[in-house]
């Protein structure tokens, strides 16, 4: 799988570790059509709006050990048993290809964040066309290949290479977590830890904020801009282009904002750097800190 | 042939131009390409010899001439916001001191051998130049295929122009994220459809740009929203296939008169815009629009570089004979 690094990669002062080559994830892969294996991922491609948890790809939580933990959890039984008694799992379900359902419902009404600058026509444009777009487009693509039957997003995500279906999948994760990176009573400044690393780490929550609107202003072309938390559990702003996800570099998203033009151009024309102020006021803090203390 | 009247014009002639070519920035003789070598883009010529600070360049039509296919909303935006943006920034970039290598590099040198972020913002200042340049008026919304050169070799390369139709056009649609979609003269000499991601433009692979679309979501969103297609199936409605051509005769010259003799062209077609029935006429009809378009004050004063051959070549040869006889 060739990815690209992403290009804010001044910020980090080293290189991220790819989570195929390290954890063994390429080895596994072909063990994620194993029936335990499908069970374990089958709880990682739960609707994405149960817990923020969820959301996440977590590259310590490889495949590899979930199947372990399970096998030892269901008291060592083989992998062709059938699932005892004791077992509160279902039994493992393909996933049925319709990938309508993982498209997290909007947590607010489309014209929810209207009063703080994004109106209820670019939400909805932007949720109903170009991210349920995605799904529609991943739902075709994989019904066309015999390969990706039974997928999840998940799974899709950590064995596709960029192309078509990697980059519909990874659309919907992003589009999943910004839509909760957003709320109607966000803004402000964050509270707690995060505004503690915030603060040791650039000195006041206003300088990281010029530097994260820098990033997300300066980028060129289409992408995200990220705020991380790394594996050295130090904070970084990364930005992506494309489609491309830091989590599939080992980097905990903490926090997203989308610089794609179709997410700002109804309201904004040209103008990002108007947008991105206009993000700030609707920040939600609350989920950027679950993020960081559960990463 | 050796009379003093005639050395004494050849040689102004040969100052003069070599002053030309000065005030444009471009070594070599006018016919030498403004790249490393590579073929020569009239349609680029004052835009691509020109060093910084760059201009915008001015519009062929009015802003309101595109409807109903691309608005005048779209244009004050993507020309007058995004476009000047580039050059703007490219201006600014080229000031700064880790930048100085590229201040004295034309436009086409910079696409060509720039990287990072001066690449990005020279290659949108180059594309946007090219992409203004094959949009033309068409308010009825005629049928608009089209003529000339290009029309045999996409028939030869693709076909038939359907088939390059659906190509280019699944192209554009397909095209994920920001970027460009072009139809290229290769260096195999065939036509061919290429997209660049972002800023990225055939020049760098030595590949002659004919006709490009802009695939980036500015370019459509204000009229469009997220329908690319509708936007691909106007967009064709003003492709501007003098342009196309007048892009390809300096690099096929050979081939023009032999491909196109009277002979071989099909009836004059009544809907088909006047003037436009063979490359060559093609290329005399755009110079008629050459100044308007890209005028600038180094070009109006340097004038058409054709013209000047034919003319000066003109006056010495008639001097030349007048000498002989005389």
């Amino acid at each position: 799988m060739s990815l690209q690094f992403p290009t804010a990669l001044a910020h980090l002062p080293w290189l991220p570790c790819l989570p195929h080559q390290a954890s063994g994830l390429t080895a596994t892969a072909s063990g994620l059509k194993a029936p335990i294996a499908h069970t374990t991922l089958e709880s990682l491609a739960r609707p994405l709006h149960s817990t923020a948890a969820s959301l996440l790809v977590r590259p310590n939580a490889s495949p590899a050990i979930a199947t372990t933990t399970q096998y030892l959890r269901s008291g060592g039984a083989s992998t062709s048993s059938a699932p005892s008694s004791s077992q509160t799992m279902k039994p493992p379900q393909p996933f049925n290809g319709d990938f309508s359902k993982v498209v997290t419902p909007l947590p607010y009404a489309h014209d929810g964040l209207a009063k703080k600058g994004m109106s209820k026509e670019q939400v909805t444009l932007h949720y109903e066309k170009h991210h349920k777009g995605y799904a529609t487009k991943l739902t075709q693509l994989v019904a066309q290949d015999p390969k990706l039957k039974g997928l999840s997003l998940e799974e899709l995500l950590m064995t596709q290479p960029l192309g078509p279906v990697f980059n519909s999948a990874a659309q919907i994760w992003n589009h999943n977590f910004y839509w909760h990176c957003l709320s109607p009573h966000g803004g402000g400044a964050p509270t707690g830890p995060l505004l503690e690393q915030i603060k040791a780490q650039w000195g006041s929550f206003e300088k990281f904020k010029e530097e994260f609107s820098a990033a997300a202003t300066g980028h060129f072309g289409s992408g995200w801009a990220w705020l991380v938390k790394t594996p050295q559990r130090r904070l970084a702003i990364v930005t992506t282009k494309d489609a491309e996800i830091p989590s599939l570099r080992g980097l905990h998203p903490i926090l997203v904002c989308d610089v794609w033009e179709h997410a700002y151009y109804v309201d904004f024309r040209n103008d990002r750097a108007a947008f991105i102020k206009c993000f700030w006021d609707l920040v939600h803090w609350d989920f950027a800190n679950f993020n960081f203390i559960l990463g | 042939m050796l009379s003093p009247l005639f050395l004494i014009t050849a040689g102004l002639w040969y100052l003069r131009q070599r002053g030309i070519n000065k005030s444009r920035g471009r070594a070599g003789t006018f016919a030498a390409a403004a790249t490393n070598g590579g073929p020569l883009n009239v349609a680029l010529l004052a835009t691509s010899g020109l060093k910084a600070p760059f201009q915008l360049p001015p519009l062929a039509w009015d802003k309101e001439a595109l409807a109903p296919h691309i608005s005048a909303e779209t244009l004050e935006y993507h020309y007058g916001k995004h476009h000047l943006a580039y050059v703007n920034n490219l201006n600014d970039l080229l000031e700064l001191p880790e930048n100085a290598k590229w201040k004295d590099k034309t436009l086409d040198e910079l696409v060509v051998e720039a990287t990072g972020v001066v690449f990005d913002q020279a290659a949108q200042v180059w594309n946007h130049n090219f992409y203004w340049g094959c949009l033309k008026p068409n308010p009825e919304g005629q049928d608009n295929a089209p003529t000339g050169l290009v029309k045999d070799l996409i028939e030869r390369d693709f076909g038939s122009f359907d088939a390059f139709k659906d190509e280019f056009s699944a192209a554009c649609v397909g095209h994920f994220g920001s970027g460009w979609v072009w139809l290229v003269y290769g260096v195999d000499g065939k036509l061919k459809v290429t997209q660049g991601h972002d800023a990225v433009n055939p020049l760098r692979d030595g590949q002659v740009p004919l006709l490009t679309c802009d695939v980036w979501e500015h370019a459509y969103y204000v009229d469009r929203r997220n329908a690319r297609p509708a936007y691909v199936e106007a967009w064709w409605r003003i492709v501007d296939w003098t342009f196309v051509n007048t892009n390809l005769t300096p690099v096929v010259p050979a081939m023009a008169p032999k491909e196109h003799t009277p002979q071989r062209q099909p009836p004059a077609d009544p809907n088909a815009a006047p003037g436009n029935s063979s490359a060559q006429e093609a290329l005399a009809e755009y110079f008629g629009k050459y100044i308007s378009r890209f005028s600038s004050p180094v070009v109006a004063d340097a004038g058409l570089p054709y013209a000047d051959a034919l003319t000066c070549c003109s006056l010495t040869l008639l001097l030349a004979i007048g000498g002989l006889r005389g």
